[in-house]
């Protein structure tokens, strides 16, 4: 009854804000690739009237009296599209715009808009927390090794990195495991490769990466904390194109053309160190990895378009002498559907299935099997019901199957399996008033049987208001309630978490809960020819029932069955809060942005055994400076340099030892561990720089040379101590560091 | 006014940043002294190994932190006594700095069940530290059974000709192939807060065959196999609250019983401290300790009472050792 009366509301609204004249729809596309563009400001000129695309490069403006317009798109990165039009009456008109590519920013580009129309993007786009990234912005930045969108996510504000040798995120003071990862909007577990040293997406197949940092909206769900949503490239439909690169320690390759009416993309990338591991005997592991990317989409009509996307990749690692083998790794597929029913309904069908597995044999007789599988099918509709107000709505139903297998010759040591399901609804309004202030509320709706009785049903409600202040700055304050049934075992004692295990959440424990609110100001300014936008941020959250490994599990435990959470996990909660600042450059010779970010997370284990019970996180880096900033000399010369400089982490010190005597007289050197976490490693810094050469041929092909240096000081910065006990009993102090100095080339041909 | 207002706030978080500044909170080393003494009821102290801590790059062994010429000395009282009452003072082994005892004529008939009893020593280089403990009861009402048919084995009270015999059969896990459970009463130890373990000691004529454990075990093994941690793990948390329970039996399987041949059970029933200490050493970060001023325990046991004897075959091997 409540949701019939919902839905007879909305209508009442729809039918209320239901603009009479004509409407212009359509989408906007790249011209050399007809990718779709997003976030791109549509507007008619000399009128109120604009719209903003979506994710797909679809735009509606309605509400438009008859008579001639000059119909204009702007977006970063390239020349503004104008076109005349005529429009009559209630005329439904359909455009499609091709953006053409500014090809190299060398000049300065003004984004200070000079009417209010201009800025629809800026008034309908809540933005707080969100940061986006282009992969070729990555592919020319400092990298290491090779360029890896994880990685240069670790160089904005807000996100922290705990090592050099791991991708792993830690967004607004939330652990690894609150990430919502999202390939073409398949939900991702683990997407690393060699423990964690790098992400798996290959960077030249990518189309847009988004990163919300706290207060996502409803059409998201299933994290505390944060999304990355990531997007593939469609496929080039105007002409066949590729891309062949080689660092010293993979190759990839990136082939996109047409197909029917229609593109198609497929990506490959293997690393080649295990021929030199090989030589090297029988001492040393063989190890590699490979990634296989693909897409191929069909347009049926102006209104339809049916797209698959496939990912697949694993690591291989086997290590002869203690006769190991293990591989992990994850592949996905999604048929997606889209279909404009009208021009102000724009809908999404997904199926998806993704599966991380991971397989390990040692010793002969030990074999451990980890897989966690995600089917989900996923319905979205943007409505737009008029160019101040914009209603998504969906549905989604997810099953999730894990399992659990380890064994010991012919002995099961655990033996768990089981699959359970999270059936969401969602629905976020955006509505404007005179493009000053805009509200968006949202609310979603998840049911979970697994759970108890108080959480079976949960309801994550999330408001965002914004308003534009004079001067191209505005004002936002959002916030949310977010919940989380999925996790991965997390010991405070381990500082490098090299592989997630995912477990659910049952009736034995209460799911994640976080509640945060963020206020974010932001300005554009033109200084010195130039246009900077400044950000500055605060944020809070309040984070209950992260759940942690209890260490008094003991390993002679009988063979666990039944996973029952409450019996291997302890809870915890979690404060979180931070301020981050930064100014930005998008364009001209000199683009990039320096942040500063303060953030701690304080987190108290709910033992009331605990004496020592309140901490900081082991991922709390309470003071951040970044700088990321590239430099184009010329067309063919470009220059890039990454700055980090950060409180060093949090550890337990050993602040003695002695030799315990047990009950049968054996001997044992015992750690006297200090406060938790009370030590700090000395301050981090990292410089890394990259020099980059294009060479450009006549048949429209090109060259990129890129050479890096990272950690290009050779500062020592500490991983962790080791405390190794040495023959004559003596326990020494020893640094395992993290990267040293390492230059690495890369070569990448675009044809 | 708007310039001092900007340099107000920019002073207001320049403070905030210098005050926000993470700090190292160092201990720092500090020496502290050690002692670990194990002893059972109606027994004396065999070996007490008095100890100091070591700092980082200092040999950590008991030869090069042993605590020679320390004054240590054992006190009792029984429940109804306010005050202890010295009973002896502790020789140090002539060759084994460190390491001291108390001779059975110094201490006639050991420790006694329900006794409190106290361990102090004193060096002038490393200070003082003392320790007390009660001798906890033995275990009551033990009852041996055939996992698989729930009849009894044994009769509990010494009869070494008294034997049973267990059939081990290849299983898929743990649960799969127990073989001897084995009850008590566990009322008396949840009011003490004390363990019970168990341990299984094989005898001389016992032997190992290879099929009976993993096809690639060759080497013949003794061992003395302690698995008290059975009893240690469970804590359990129900919703939002912790309460503990006790086992009321113990289940044997063949992890515990690879040995073909003729067992004995020994039981313990352990102090509270060595309960507390046992918690900590498979769980806890820091280890418990009840040695005040220092680190270590003083802890009695009571287990001299109960013994049995089980004969274990391989179901393969039943008709070449019936």
């Amino acid at each position: 009854m409540i949701i019939l009366k919902t839905i007879f509301l909305l209508l009442i609204a729809f039918y209320v804000f239901e603009l009479h004249g004509a409407t212009v729809s359509g989408h906007v596309r790249d011209a050399a690739t007809n990718e779709a563009v997003s976030d791109v400001n549509v507007f008619v000129e000399g009128t109120r009237l604009g719209s903003a695309t979506n994710i797909n490069g679809y735009f509606v403006i309605s509400g438009i009296k008859a008579g001639n317009y000059t119909i204009k798109a702007e977006a970063v990165g390239y020349k503004q599209f104008i076109e005349e039009i005529t429009l009559t009456g209630e005329q439904q008109k359909k455009m499609e715009i091709k953006l053409v590519q500014d090809v190299i920013e060398l000049e300065s580009i003004s984004v200070s808009v000079e009417s209010e129309e201009e800025h629809k993007e800026e008034v309908m786009n809540i933005r707080t927390g969100q940061m986006k990234l282009k992969p070729r912005e990555i592919k020319t930045s400092a990298t290491f090794i090779q360029p890896d969108l994880f990685r240069s996510i670790q160089t904005l504000p807000g996100v922290v990195s705990v090592s050099d040798y791991s991708s792993g995120l830690y967004v607004r003071g939330g652990n690894s495991d609150h990430n919502l990862i999202l390939y073409d909007e398949i939900p991702v577990y683990n997407p690393s490769h060699l423990f964690g040293v790098f992400s798996t997406f290959i960077t030249d197949a990518l189309r847009d990466s988004k990163l919300i940092k706290s207060a996502y909206p409803a059409e998201y769900g299933g994290r505390l904390g944060s999304v990355l949503d990531i997007r593939s490239r469609d496929g080039n439909k105007e002409q066949f194109e590729g891309n062949i690169s080689a660092s010293l320690f993979a190759g990839e390759c990136v082939l996109t053309g047409p197909v029917f009416d229609g593109g198609y993309l497929i990506a490959a990338r293997r690393s080649y160190v295990d021929p030199i591991l090989k030589m090297l005997g029988d001492e040393y592991p063989s190890y590699y990895f490979w990634d296989g990317q693909g897409q191929l989409y069909q347009d049926f009509g102006p209104d339809d378009r049916l797209i698959f996307s496939t990912y697949a990749g694993s690591d291989n690692l086997s290590f002869r002498q203690v006769d190991m083998d293990m591989y992990w790794g994850n592949d996905t597929y999604a048929l997606r559907w889209r279909h404009v029913f009208s021009p102000k309904l724009y809908s999404n069908f997904k199926l998806s299935f993704s599966r991380f597995t991971l397989g390990m044999d040692a010793f002969g007789s030990f074999r451990y099997d980890n897989e966690i599988n995600d089917i989900s099918l996923k319905n979205t509709n943007e409505w737009f019901i008029s160019n101040d107000l914009v209603l998504k709505t969906g549905i989604e139903s997810q099953r999730f199957y894990l399992k659990f297998d380890e064994s010991f010759g012919e002995t099961k040591l655990m033996d768990v399996s089981g699959s359970y399901y999270i059936h969401s609804i969602f629905a976020d309004l955006i509505r404007s008033w005179d493009s000053k202030f805009t509200l968006k509320p949202g609310l979603r709706i998840e049911y979970n049987p697994i759970l108890n009785d108080t959480y079976k049903f949960s309801f994550s409600p999330r408001l965002s208001v914004k308003y534009m202040l004079p001067d191209m700055s505005s004002l936002t304050i959002s916030g949310g309630r977010y919940y989380q049934s999925l996790f991965t075992v997390q010991q405070e004692n381990q500082s490098l978490q090299i592989m997630d295990n995912w477990f659910p959440v049952d009736d034995t424990v209460d799911p994640g809960i976080c509640d945060n609110a963020a206020l974010s100001y932001e300005s554009t300014r033109r200084i010195g020819g130039g246009d900077y936008k400044f950000t500055a941020e605060i944020y809070y959250k309040y984070m209950q029932n992260l759940q942690n490994w209890k260490e008094t599990t003991s390993a002679t435990d009988d063979v666990i069955e039944d996973m029952e959470i409450g019996k291997y996990f302890i809870g915890s909660h979690a404060h979180a809060y931070g301020i981050e600042l930064m100014a930005e450059r998008q364009f001209g010779r000199l683009n990039g942005n320096v942040s500063y970010t303060y953030g701690k997370v304080r987190k108290t284990i709910d033992d009331p055994l605990e004496d020592d019970d309140t901490f900081d996180a082991h991922w709390d880096i309470p003071h951040s400076f970044k700088s990321s900033v590239n430099f184009h000399l010329n067309k063919k010369w470009s220059f890039g340099s990454v700055i980090t400089y950060s409180t060093g982490r949090p550890y337990t010190e050993n602040t003695g030892y002695y030799t315990e005597i047990y009950e049968d007289g054996s001997e044992e050197i015992i750690a006297i561990k200090g406060k938790r976490n009370r030590m700090r490693y000395p301050d981090y810094f990292r410089w890394d720089i990259s020099v980059n050469y294009t060479w450009f041929y006549k048949n429209g092909s090109k060259l990129l040379l890129n050479t890096s240096v990272l950690n290009v000081t050779d500062r020592e910065n500490i991983q962790s101590y080791i405390y190794d006990q040495r023959e004559d009993d003596r326990v020494v102090k020893d640094v395992f560091p993290m990267l040293p100095i390492l230059p690495s080339v890369r070569l990448s041909y675009t044809f | 006014m708007e310039k001092a207002f900007k340099i107000l706030v920019i002073c207001a978080a320049a403070a905030w940043l210098i005050s926000s500044c993470e700090s190292s909170d160092s201990a720092g080393y500090k020496e502290k002294m050690t002692l670990f003494c194990y002893a059972k009821a109606d027994s004396t102290i065999d070996s007490l190994f008095l100890m100091r801590t070591g700092d980082v790059n200092e040999s950590i062994s008991l030869n090069s932190l042993g605590i020679s010429g320390a004054a240590v000395v054992l006190f009792e009282k029984s429940a109804e006594d306010y005050a202890y009452s010295v009973v002896d003072t502790l020789h140090e082994y002539s060759e084994r700095p460190g390491i001291y005892y108390l001779a059975e004529n110094e201490f006639p008939g050991g420790f006694k069940t329900g006794y409190f009893y106290k361990i102090e020593a004193e060096h002038s280089d490393h200070g003082h530290v003392y320790a007390e403990t009660v001798c906890p009861p033995e275990l009551d009402d033990i009852l041996v059974r055939n996992y698989k048919t729930g009849q009894e084995m044994v009769a509990m009270q010494v009869d070494p000709a008294a034997s049973d015999t267990v059939y081990y059969r290849r299983g898929k896990g743990f649960d799969d192939v127990k073989l001897i459970t084995c009850s008590f009463d566990s009322l008396s130890i949840i009011l003490d807060g004390r363990i019970a373990s168990y341990r299984l000691v094989p005898d001389d004529i016992c032997r190992t065959d290879t099929s009976f454990w993993l096809e690639d075990t060759t080497e013949t093994v003794w061992e003395d196999y302690p698995t008290e941690t059975q009893i240690f793990k469970d804590r359990e948390k129900y919703g939002s609250d912790f309460f503990e329970y006790y086992i009321r039996s113990i289940s044997i399987n063949w992890y515990a019983l690879y040995h073909s041949g003729i067992h004995t059970l020994v039981l313990s029933s352990c102090d509270k401290v060595f309960r507390s200490y046992m918690e900590t050493v498979y769980g806890g970060e820091e280890r418990y300790s009840n040695v005040v001023n220092g680190l270590g325990l003083f802890s009695l046991s009571n287990s001299s009472s109960v013994r049995s004897r089980y004969r274990v075959y391989v179901k393969s091997l039943e008709n070449k050792y019936p």
